[in-house]
């Protein structure tokens, strides 16, 4: 099932909302609203994929079970083995349903053998559910998560469907509290209301249009140059558009449902280097691969062969995990290229370049990687990429081109607008001073700047929060929540305003994914864990890459999220903005000690100052529910009339 | 007055009412409102609550039918639909909807020219033409398209190629059959504004003076003068248009935007009036007479069924004043529904094959070409381009 399809938004998702919130919380205990949403996960999965529940069931249970038997001999060489036998179980799967016939293929052409392809249906979403499974023993058998020794609630974290089969890739320790306990408040529901439908329409009515433009450059035999950038340019914002869309509806519904998922997407496209650009793409991913491959590896802390053979192993694998196909594995492979040509080479000469120079190579590679991504086979790459670049004999330009770059030109421009910081920061200045006031909920759209409102209070800051887009995320939430400074700080996210600062944020706050949780709770541990952790995670991180050494001493960043976390509930007040700010900017110097925003962070709630409402206020409280009105009204229109509406995971 | 953090939560219960609104709102009136069975202005029955089944569901079936039920059942779902036409027009600015545009010229389809199935057209024309042939017979053989509207836009639209389709057809059937261009002879106002089909009344101008000149149907006196070759021919005729009504086509359906209407009219006096025609009943085999024009149709689904009773596998018009025993062998589509009225005085017979509906291996039976006679193949860029739909 679809989210943006009729069935999910008129049928499932009414009944859904419907059943969970008559469920009723017991002790604050959540769990009988946990059996909703689990016995909802699995109707959801089975709408698409009747057979292969089971499969996913039978997954879930392996991993749930390995647990168990990792907790039981922890110590002792079985507990090791455990873990073992839960990533053959997982990636055992994996490998069976999504990659045997590649392999086979292969063996074929290798060995003039003929051996007749499996000819399975790819399980929708089996990468993601696998690699959260993964995460859950891995960090279990780490001491990086608590056992989950209900079947049934880790069932319900597996299966969660908000993010079941297009993510983000949600680890076990992000919501292992939740799970047990969360807060459901009417400001966190209006909140996921909001960015529900604003990936709603980022995905109908953007997303979908532009996906139409690629469908058509497909079946057209015009092979102009211009068409064909006009194809790969509107491909890069669809693929775009689509899954950041998706991403914010996950994300939108597990505010709904008392979750916080990680953040996935933070303006890629801005980017001003390749490895930038991959700490804003899909980052629940990235981070994955980090935190499970890369550093186990060895990450950057090893000599100069071994480091390139850990990246290529990383993006190798990051291709492979995007589909069973060798375009994929050379799409991963050239950024694998692209990121040791930075670090050995450009990066400090992308650094002083003006941005716009550095922004054009980011998005030509950008564009050019999306060639292999979108491509059949190699073959079909390597030709559309000859019709990009003269050579496919379709001339410079034709008037079917020009007639679909004038039909596409308005989804276009408002795909390249909207895929930048401009209309949140726009939005922000707008109503800067109403943000201040309600704790910095800032605008949906600018998903770095967005607070957890006011009355939500700290599950929001905690851990969960933390890990979503690595530091920078973390760094920029607690800045937007606190309301501290309104486009500044808390505006074009902190990543964007000073790449530097960013980057060390993101380095240090990289690995410490895993002790977000106990950040909530013990904040010099936090702190603690993530300098231990940092250069590693530093390796990882663009700074690090350029050879900034502090990005190691990224203790910054933990700091301004272990901060978040310490504001009480309810207090996103301006003090704890203040705090938030002080750490951000600690973060900035790689000097503050941990814990220092969480220090003078914190008033009780109810005590900000409440400022009178101005006119802007009252009118964004006519025109905010009219926008969502109005947007799901034409996005039902769209759907109702039978748009173009593919899906694209199916291969993930 | 409230200060702004009252403010930010009566936005929360906002957002929150507008959203839940929209969702639970939709949601209610589906189980209210009853979806009506048939979509007027698309011309299609709407899809019904699929039963469930456990092999429906296994299979996947059931969801697949249940998206389709949803969509077609789905409260205000014309009023949604136009929403969404503005949406893409007017917000979007796009030019086409899907590949519906609408401009000066009216409404149409983009669609290109599918060479292969272009090619299978041809050879499935050329292999009833050899058959033919074959008898022996002095029989004329010519052949034609309509081409798609979307050509006499006035403006590039990457739709259908006529020069193209013209090279496509020529290869296989050149020096076969003559070649009649209509493609020159036609122009934007000679279709509806809002249907793909051509508007009788205006056939009367280039696209008949085309077919005459290439296949001599008419004098240029009196009544039963002689053409060029001799034999006796009916003038030009001069038919009197009556109005049916108002016709949406169907491309206003599609398109689902407020567009004024066509007038549909059709063609009477001389001839046609005198004329008879009879339609081959597919149950029985046998031909029972009918109307040319069914004015109960014009109210029915497709108003354009008002020509010759719309998809009809075999129909013969006989004109008991012709001039001379001639008959024309019409292997056709829709549009020759309309047209083939108006070649009534030049024929004593004319017989529509329409090989969508009926089998050519089937036509011996109810087909015997007369000596002196014309075959006339005749399709529109709908058919070249799904020509697997001809038997």
């Amino acid at each position: 099932m679809l989210f943006s399809s009729l069935t999910f938004l008129y049928y499932f998702m009414p009944a859904v909302l419907a059943l969970y919130f008559i469920a009723p919380m017991r002790n604050g205990s959540p769990r009988l609203r946990n059996w909703v949403l689990l016995a909802a996960s699995v109707f959801f999965y089975a709408w698409g994929e009747p057979v292969y529940v089971l499969l996913m069931l039978g997954q879930a249970f392996s991993g749930w079970f390995f647990g168990l038997l990792i907790e039981r001999f922890r110590g002792r060489p079985a507990s090791r083995a455990a873990l073992a036998g839960s990533i053959a179980v997982g990636i055992g799967g994996l490998m069976f349903f999504k990659y045997s016939d590649f392999f086979i293929d292969n063996a074929n052409a290798l060995f003039r053998s003929a051996i007749a392809p499996l000819g399975l249906a790819l399980p929708i979403g089996i990468s993601f559910y696998t690699f959260q499974i993964l995460s859950y023993t891995i960090d279990l058998y780490r001491g990086n998560a608590s056992l989950q020794g209900n079947f049934f609630t880790f069932s319900t974290y597996v299966m969660l469907f908000p993010q079941l089969i297009a993510g983000p890739i949600v680890r076990y320790v992000d919501v292992e509290r939740e799970l047990a306990r969360r807060e459901h408040t009417m400001a966190r529901f209006a909140q996921g209301a909001r960015r529900f439908a604003i990936g709603l329409g980022k995905k109908v009515l953007i997303a979908n249009a532009l996906g139409e433009l690629v469908d058509i450059y497909k079946k057209s035999g015009d092979r102009s140059v211009l068409f064909a950038w006009l194809y790969i340019a509107a491909y890069a914002l669809h693929i775009y558009f689509d899954f950041s869309g998706y991403s914010d509806m996950a994300i939108g519904m597990g505010h709904m449902f008392g979750f916080h998922f990680l953040e996935n997407f933070n303006y890629p496209y801005i980017s001003r280097s390749v490895t930038e650009f991959w700490r804003r793409w899909h980052i629940s991913l990235s981070t994955w691969f980090r935190d499970y491959v890369y550093i186990p590896l060895g990450g950057n802390r090893v000599a100069a062969p071994r480091y390139v053979f850990n990246i290529l192993v990383v993006w190798f694998l990051t291709g492979f995990w995007h589909g069973a196909g060798w375009n994929f594995i050379v799409w991963g492979l050239y950024f694998a290229a692209l990121l040791l040509l930075e670090k050995y080479a450009l990066g400090k000469a992308l650094a002083r370049l003006p941005a716009a120079v550095s922004h054009a190579f980011v998005l030509l590679c950008a564009l050019v990687s999306w060639v292999f991504f979108d491509a059949a086979d190699l073959g079909g790459a390597l030709s559309t990429l000859s019709v990009m670049f003269g050579a496919g004999g379709g001339g410079l330009a034709s008037a079917e081109a020009a007639y679909y770059l004038r039909s596409y030109a308005v989804p276009l421009l408002v795909a390249a607008v909207g895929c930048t910081p401009l209309p949140a920061m726009l939005m922000r200045r707008l109503f800067a001073g109403s943000a201040e006031a309600m704790g910095g909920e800032e605008p949906t759209e600018d998903r770095l700047a967005e607070a957890d409102d006011g009355d939500s209070g700290a599950p929001a800051g905690a851990g969960s929060v933390a890990p979503a887009g690595a530091g920078a995320t973390g760094a920029a939430r607690a800045v937007g929540a606190a309301g501290g400074a309104p486009g500044t700080a808390g505006g074009a996210p902190v990543a964007y305003a000073g790449d530097k600062t960013a980057g060390v944020a993101q380095a240090g706050a990289g690995a410490p994914v895993a002790e977000a949780p106990v950040a909530g709770d013990d904040v010099a541990q936090a702190g603690a864990g993530a300098v231990s952790e940092a250069p590693d995670a530093a390796g990882w991180a663009p700074v690090a890459y350029a050879g900034d050494k502090t990005a190691g001493a990224a203790g910054g960043a933990p700091v301004a999220y272990a901060g978040a976390g310490e504001v009480p509930a309810g207090a996103a007040t301006a003090g704890a903005a203040q705090a938030a700010v002080s750490g951000a900017a600690a973060a900035g110097a790689g000097a503050a000690p941990a814990g220092t925003g969480a220090v003078a962070g914190g008033q009780p709630p109810g005590q900000a100052a409440d400022l009178p409402g101005r006119p802007l206020d009252w009118a964004r409280l006519v025109l905010e529910p009219l926008g969502i009105a109005l947007l799901l009204i034409v996005v039902t229109a769209y759907l109702v009339d039978g748009s173009f509406n593919p899906f694209i995971y199916f291969r993930f | 007055m409230p200060g702004t953090a009252a403010i930010a939560r009566l936005r929360h219960i906002f957002a929150i009412v507008a959203f839940c609104g929209i969702i639970g709102g939709f949601f209610a009136l589906n189980r209210i409102v009853r979806p009506p069975e048939i979509s007027a202005s698309e011309r299609r029955p709407l899809a019904t609550m699929p039963e469930l089944s456990a092999s429906g569901a296994l299979s996947a079936d059931f969801m697949g039918e249940f998206e389709d039920f949803a969509a077609d059942s789905f409260a205000f779902r014309d009023a949604l639909r136009s929403v969404r036409a503005l949406a893409a027009f007017g917000l979007f600015m796009q030019t086409d909807k899907g590949g519906l545009y609408y401009g000066e010229s009216g409404a149409g389809k983009i669609e290109k020219l599918d060479e292969a199935s272009v090619a299978q057209a041809a050879q499935k024309i050329a292999a009833t033409a050899d058959g033919i042939a074959a008898l022996g017979r002095d029989i004329s053989m010519y052949y034609s398209f309509v081409p798609d509207k979307s050509i006499y836009a006035g403006r590039y639209l990457p739709g259908f190629d006529a020069g193209e389709a013209r090279r496509a057809l020529g290869a296989a059937l050149d020096g076969r059959l003559e070649y009649i261009d209509l493609a020159g002879a036609l122009g934007a106002g000679d279709f509806y504004r809002t249907d793909l089909h051509w508007d009788q009344p205006k056939l009367m101008g280039g696209c008949l003076a085309a077919l005459d000149a290439a296949m001599g149907l008419f004098g240029s006196g009196a009544p039963a003068a002689a053409g060029g070759d001799g034999a006796a021919r009916a003038p030009f005729p001069a038919y009197a248009p009556r109005v049916a009504g108002d016709f949406l086509g169907v491309y206003a359906g599609q398109l689902a935007l407020p567009i004024a209407p066509d007038a549909m009219a059709y063609m009477t006096g001389g001839a046609l009036d005198e004329a008879t025609v009879s339609y081959l009943d597919p149950q029985t085999g046998a031909m029972r007479d009918g109307p040319m024009y069914q004015l109960d149709a014009f109210g029915g689904r497709d108003p354009y069924d008002l020509f010759l009773g719309g998809a009809q596998p075999l129909i013969a018009i006989d004109n008991p004043g012709a001039p001379a025993q001639r008959e024309l062998y019409l292997f056709r589509d829709s549009f020759s529904s309309s047209l083939a009225p108006l070649l009534v005085s030049a024929y004593s017979r004319i017989v529509l094959i329409d090989l969508r509906y009926i089998d050519s291996r089937a036509l011996p039976q109810f087909v015997d070409y007369a000596e002196g006679s014309d075959v006339l193949f005749l399709y529109s860029s709908q058919i070249l381009n799904n020509a697997s739909v001809l038997h």
